[in-house]
């Protein structure tokens, strides 16, 4: 028993080859020094303040509470973050510990294209040479992001490889950070990959939880009941949930993508269907196959298409400090309609899972109790996304004409 | 009890020539041709197999590798593939075999069962790069290899630490792996600048012969390493002949490849 006991508490680690190691152990060093060092502190939370836009609102949702008419509901619009999600929060502190350490260059992964976009902005607000990782097929469906990294001054690079997507793109990073750890400097864009990184992308993100804290105590003279956050990797979750965990009244709600359906492929619930294993640098809950390769996952929100969790994240729920729900795609479609029409929020489709869950229990709850939900980040950039989901006649129009304009 | 690769080993001191790790990857380009590709390589004078067993997300390889992977479980290869034709060059060919893959599969079979099942196939021994020595795992690993015989083969590069050399040097038997370069696999990139140096630091702090991998594609390479190595690994360039080579010349032109690099 004991030594099961032992064995439980290990998520994270750092399972890299041993040409990573000191690159990592560098790294590691920096961090713990900044974190003692009040300039860095200060530095980093004036880049929040006046560079990012923080602190984001914690907005009353007033109309929404009243159409459920059960708890109260709150917003916390990280979407109001300069270039549109908390992501900018983890790439400032990272540039900041790679600026310290002497690089020239950040690399960074990314699915969408978000956490690419926050990267080629800290590289041009900060002087460093830029390299995205991007998948294949990412690439082709978000071609807008695309444009606005290369304009950022970032090189974006298209990665062929597996299935294309995000996961591929982790690989290729971790790849060319191998052979470049001198100069380069990896961005990691979510709580996870080999120690520090979960931990240092969690002390970053841990504003959310401050600020949702402390403006919820202003508004409501108590501290939240719930907190919703959706999970992909579990950034936004754990900054948003992190202040709360020694809170044991204040329920922490972690929402996975439910996809289009509940077999290995069709979704990226990790609750239901991971499994333990080592991937990408880190020990954690993984979607796999039954011989141990990564499995294919899918959401319409990219930033939760990812077989992975972080591993503080996976150990909070293992703990049972946080649950794990999920949302499918056409649920968080309808939640980010929803919340657009009755509050003026456009959330992004990530965002729109932890929303859809809220709504869910929303009407359960009496009318003191008030939940959070972490509103990672705006929906602009599902245009394309949302519009083909939709099937958007108007749209489709627009969209061909627009070609023929072009030709003109 | 003495393996094939510790009977290749003891003969290290009288031998002139650097030993050769030809490496495939099971069911590339199909299961049938990669147990034919063994006899080649061993034909033309490979004396050791090293047999990665394919994963979905190999972070240790380049890009002819990785594509040899996919292309190889998209064929429906299974981990037990690789067990059985490990087995067909231990025992039918004679040649030792290092089993080579990531973490991962090793984890989910369980790492004792893992073990049990190479000493059941009669595996020499094993290559897990992205498991560090001083992991929960790396340790387990090591002391269930032990076990059961088999010999833990450690993967070091250029930036390696001292103090972690030492430790490694320490507690590895069979060989030490040398990657030639930070980096992944692959063909066409140049060694590491203190490539000698570093082989030298690593000759120093141990007794094992120090095979040198990553970049080996020709004789000249094969030379270039020789003053340190004592085994050179071909890897990616055995993928790209085989990429390059009209299959019914393969078999043939893998040999004669083989033979050249001596």
């Amino acid at each position: 028993m004991k030594r099961k006991e032992k064995q439980k508490n290990t998520y994270g680690g750092a399972y890299v080859p041993e040409m990573l190691v000191h690159a990592l152990k560098e790294i590691e060093i920096e961090f713990e020094k900044a974190l003692k060092d009040k300039r860095f502190q200060k530095e980093f939370r004036e880049l929040l303040r006046s560079y990012s836009g923080r602190p984001t609102p914690l907005i009353y949702a007033g109309n929404l509470t009243k159409h459920f008419g059960g708890g109260k509901l709150y917003l916390k619009n990280e979407g109001a973050n300069h270039t549109g999600a908390h992501k900018i929060t983890h790439c400032l502190g990272q540039a900041l510990i790679a600026k310290r350490l002497g690089k020239k260059e950040l690399i960074a992964e990314t699915g969408a294209g978000q956490h690419g976009v926050a990267t080629a902005t800290v590289a041009a607000k900060f002087g460093f040479k830029c390299k995205i990782f991007m998948g294949e097929v990412d690439i082709a469906r978000q071609r807008p992001n695309v444009f606005w990294m290369e304009q950022l001054g970032a090189e974006v690079i298209s990665v062929s490889s597996g299935s294309k997507t995000l996961k591929d793109a982790v690989n290729e990073a971790l790849k060319y950070w191998m052979a470049h750890s001198d100069e380069s400097y990896y961005v990691i864009g979510s709580v996870l990959g080999p120690h520090p990184y979960p931990e240092m992308n969690r002390t970053f993100q841990s504003i959310i939880g401050e600020e949702i804290r402390e403006q919820t105590r202003k508004a409501e003279k108590k501290l939240p009941d719930v907190v919703v956050a959706c999970v992909g990797g579990g950034s936004n979750a754990i900054g948003a949930f992190y202040d709360f965990v020694k809170e044991k009244n204040v329920r922490l709600i972690g929402v996975e993508a439910g996809g289009i359906g509940k077999r290995v492929g069709e979704n990226a619930m990790r609750k239901e269907n991971g499994s333990l294993g080592i991937f990408q640098g880190y020990k954690s809950l993984f979607l796999q196959t039954s011989e141990g390769h990564i499995a294919p996952t899918h959401s319409v929100a990219a930033g939760l298409d990812y077989p992975g969790m972080g591993p503080e994240l996976a150990t909070l729920f293992r703990e049972k400090r946080v649950e794990l729900q999920s949302a499918t795609d056409k649920e968080a479609v309808e939640a980010c309609l929803l919340t657009a029409k009755h509050e003026g929020v456009i959330p992004a489709l990530e965002s729109s899972h932890a929303l859809a869950y809220a709504y869910k229990i929303l009407p359960k709850l009496s009318k003191k109790e008030v939940v959070v939900v972490n509103v990672s980040g705006r929906g602009d950039k599902d245009l394309f996304n949302l519009t083909r989901y939709l099937n958007h006649k108007e749209f489709k129009k627009f969209l061909a004409e627009e070609i023929q304009r072009y030709e003109k | 009890m003495k393996n094939n690769l510790d009977h290749i080993i003891e003969k290290f001191g009288e031998r002139k020539k650097t030993a050769i790790m030809a490496h495939l990857v099971t069911g590339y380009p199909t299961l049938a041709l990669s147990k034919k590709i063994a006899q080649s390589l061993v034909a033309g004078g490979a004396d050791i197999i090293e047999i990665q067993v394919p994963f979905s997300d190999p972070m240790a390889d380049g890009p002819l590798i990785v594509e040899a992977c996919q292309k190889s479980l998209d064929n429906g290869t299974k981990v037990k593939d690789s067990f059985a034709l490990a087995e067909f060059v231990e025992e039918t060919l004679k040649t030792p075999v290092v089993l080579m893959t990531y973490a991962n599969i090793v984890i989910h079979m369980g790492i004792e069962k893992f073990c049990d099942e190479c000493r059941k196939y009669k595996i020499s021994g094993v290559i897990v790069p992205d498991l560090p020595y001083d992991s929960k795992e790396g340790r387990e690993l090591k002391k269930q290899a032990a076990r059961k015989e088999i010999h833990l083969i450690y993967v070091l590069s250029p930036a390696i630490e001292k103090e972690r050399l030492e430790k490694i040097s320490r507690q590895a038997t069979g060989f030490l792996y040398c990657t030639s370069r930070q980096g992944t696999t692959g063909t066409g990139k140049r060694f590491a600048n203190d490539l000698h140096s570093y082989l030298k630091r690593v000759k120093k702090s141990s007794h094992l012969p120090l095979a040198v991998g990553f970049g080996i594609s020709s004789h000249k390479d094969v030379k270039e390493i020789k003053p340190e190595g004592d085994i050179a690994v071909i890897g990616s360039a055995i993928i790209d002949l085989i990429q390059k080579t009209p299959t019914q010349k393969t078999l043939k032109t893998i040999e004669k490849f083989v033979e050249r690099l001596k």
